[in-house]
């Protein structure tokens, strides 16, 4: 129980390889964004503002230098800094005897913050950024030391802030897609590193599903040819081995035919004897005389279903009425407790008779040893379309978590009561049998008790005679389109 | 009338425990162990009524055995094949068998095969006395002779009882299963292929143009209908 959690929560926390990829990339694309983001910004915006403190201090100092000498002649400061007409709509104060005047009627000394006001008064040569009416501002301080003053100009900065403000912007919003960029990089990349992986899956599942002779193909990469030698390496040897047991029960089974058919003939000639055995005699003939058909039957079984594992091509597919075959192929004690919905009446399925009637016979056979006997067999139509086939029986039913296992080979009732001899493969070999003809074997529970199994086969209502295929065996190549006037049909 | 049996079969209790459930039902059991033996035996003609013939035999096997009696000697055979579904049985029936049986075979269904195998060989009833021709074909059930431009043709017995009841039929078509259970006295479940072997084998002797035929006549998803 702890252990499954903590297995679950750290299931939670692993990502895919592709999903490692992805992330790795995104990662390193928004490091490398905001690296690259912070140096743009910084460079650009010292190089744009030491560009601009050098224009304003060359005009600045120009501009001083001319009211320095108009000064001296003494003409009224105030009308002096109005008439200075700055261009780059910068402002201009004149501190001079004691007294501050401003060029610009919107703008006063008491705007500007006192210590920058006291640091100007005292002649200190300054420049400084300062936010006044709240725009961006570059005051520059010139000393006018021939006439005891100071000239200070307040340039506008807030054309170079709306630069910087859609350089910040372009900035943020480059850092934030470089990562989505990484992880579709990463994507793609991914995708593209991983695409022989993606090969190994399918091999792999096919291998899984049965298909033996999966291989892997040969690659020319140095990191994957390892992988698919020893993929297909090991492919190969399962495929041997696999081939080898089926070669062994194939051949087991064929070496115990001949001994069986002698046993079953030497039983059979000693039952005309029967009346001549004492009781203790007949016993032993009867429990003889069972056992050797229960072998035989295993023997049969065997062998046709490690047919099937072979993938013997031997499947006589023929045109048949289902109601018709299963009626055939039930004992003829068991035909009152046939029930045939009138809408599955001629439906035909295209089958292997023999094959499907084993089928049926290993259904029916299975209620009345493991299933407390048989109880019903209907046929009835089903969407698809297909026929559906049910062996109803009066047992104990089948648990849900042995509904699987029952078609399992050598499957056994989950108590012991239930070890009747014969389980063995009656229901794998049905179920491969229904396999093999495209169709489905479950077993459900039985309305009032009891096991339900079903065969679900494809079926068509039987169209126009002329469709049917003519069995594997006909070499006749005469044609004869036309009916001749006397046939007549059964 | 003693009805004899050449049973060639190469295991030695098989070939006891069959001898012993034939002899009781009155059978006159021969065993050969092998081909050879076999095809010794049945030189004498008419000496045995019918041949169960194990296919995998040492030496010559089965279906050589089968392919040399058939030379000679048109006797009911019964081939013996380990698998109902291999191409054995094709194989077989090509050689000349009449029908077969598939290991383990119980003595019960053998001993059917084989009295239905006699039954439709040996009487000849209801066989009307007139010949059935057709064309270049005449059929005389009354004395189980076929001729064919003049010139009679060896059927063998199970060959000339497909043609009979083909030709009993008058054109009507006779299915697969209709034919199974009137020549070889099977169920529902006999092996078509049984028919369709036969028929072949039956055009070849009597047809000009056996891939063209003109009196055994196929008719697609039916069956067989014998005539013009």
């Amino acid at each position: 129980m702890t252990n499954n959690h903590r297995s679950h929560r750290r299931r939670r926390l692993v990502l895919g390889l592709r999903g490692r990829v992805r992330l790795a990339f995104a990662l390193v694309a928004a490091a490398i964004a905001v690296t690259i983001a912070i140096a743009v910004w910084l460079l650009v915006t010292n190089l744009v503002y030491e560009r601009r403190e050098g224009l304003s201090l060359a005009q600045a100092t120009a501009t001083a230098d001319r009211v320095e000498a108009v000064l001296r002649t003494l003409s009224p400061p105030d009308d002096l800094v109005k008439s200075l007409g700055n261009p780059a709509g910068s402002m201009s104060m004149l501190w001079y005897q004691d007294e501050w005047h401003s060029g610009d009627p919107t703008l006063s000394a008491a705007d500007l913050p006192t210590p920058l006001l006291e640091r100007l008064m005292s002649g200190e040569r300054l420049q400084q950024r300062v936010w006044l009416t709240g725009t961006p501002r570059l005051v520059v301080g010139i000393p006018l030391t021939d006439v005891d003053g100071t000239y200070a100009e307040i340039f506008p900065l807030d054309d170079m802030e709306r630069t910087f403000r859609t350089l910040a912007a372009t900035l943020v919003a480059v850092t934030l897609v470089a990562p989505l960029l990484g992880l579709l990089l990463g994507a793609w990349a991914g995708r593209r590193a991983l695409r022989p992986l993606t090969e190994v899956t399918r091999a792999a599942g096919a291998v899984a599903s049965g298909d033996l002779t999966a291989r892997l193909e040969a690659t020319g990469d140095p990191d994957l040819a390892p992988i698919a030698a020893t993929f297909n390496r090991t492919a190969e040897a399962l495929h041997r081995r696999v081939q080898g047991d089926l070669r062994f029960a194939t051949n087991v089974s064929h070496e115990l035919r001949t001994p069986v058919t002698t046993l079953v003939n030497a039983i059979d000639h000693l039952s005309t004897r029967r009346e001549q055995l004492d009781l203790s005699g007949r016993k032993a003939l009867d429990l003889l005389g069972d056992e050797v058909t229960r072998f035989e039957r295993l023997v049969e079984d065997l062998l046709e279903i490690s047919r099937t594992d072979a993938g013997a091509d031997d499947l006589l597919l023929a045109e048949t009425d289902a109601a018709e075959l299963v009626r055939q192929s039930i004992p003829d004690t068991a035909r009152r407790l046939l029930d045939v919905d009138p809408a599955a009446d001629g439906l035909l399925v295209r089958v292997d008779r023999r094959r499907l009637e084993r089928t049926i016979t290993n259904l029916t056979q299975n209620a009345d040893r493991h299933g407390g006997g048989l109880v019903r067999v209907s046929v009835e139509p089903a969407p698809g379309p297909t026929v559906r086939i049910a062996v109803e029986d009066a047992g104990p039913g089948v648990p849900a978590h042995l509904r699987e296992q029952v078609f399992e080979r050598f499957a056994r009732g989950a108590t012991s009561r239930d070890r009747t001899p014969g389980v063995g493969l009656g229901l794998a070999l049905a179920a491969q049998h229904v396999r093999l003809h495209e169709g489905r074997l479950w077993v459900e529970s039985r309305i009032g008790g009891g096991a339900r199994f079903v065969v679900e086969l494809p079926a068509h209502a039987p169209s126009h005679r002329q469709s049917e295929t003519p069995p594997a065996v006909d070499a006749s190549t005469d044609h004869h389109p036309w009916d001749p006037p006397w046939v007549t049909t059964r | 009338m003693d009805r004899r049996l050449l049973l060639i079969e190469d295991d030695a209790r098989l070939r006891s425990a069959l001898t012993l459930v034939l002899s009781d039902e009155g059978w006159v059991v021969d065993e050969a162990v092998d081909g050879e033996q076999g095809l010794r035996l049945l030189a004498e003609p008419g000496r045995y009524d019918v041949v169960l013939l194990d296919l995998r035999l040492p030496g010559i096997d089965g279906f050589e055995v089968c392919r040399r009696i058939r030379r000679t000697n048109d006797v009911p055979i019964v081939m013996v094949t380990a698998r109902q579904d291999s191409h054995d049985v094709v194989a077989g029936l090509e050689a000349g068998a009449d029908d077969y049986v598939t290991k383990p075979l119980s003595a019960k269904v053998l001993v059917a095969r084989l009295r239905a195998l006699l039954r439709r060989t040996g009487s000849r009833d209801g066989a009307e006395p007139k010949p059935i021709v057709d064309d270049d074909l005449e059929i005389r059930l009354d004395s189980a002779m076929v001729v064919r431009n003049g010139h009679p043709v060896s059927l063998t017995r199970t060959e000339l009882k497909l043609l009979a009841e083909l030709a009993n039929a008058r054109g009507r078509v006779l299915s697969r299963e209709e034919l199974l259970e009137r020549v070889w006295g099977y169920d529902y479940f006999g092996d078509s292929r049984l028919v369709d072997v036969h028929i072949r084998r039956l055009r070849a002797k009597i047809e000009a143009e056996p891939a063209a035929p003109r009196h055994v006549i196929t008719v697609r998803g039916m069956g067989y209908r014998f005539g013009p």
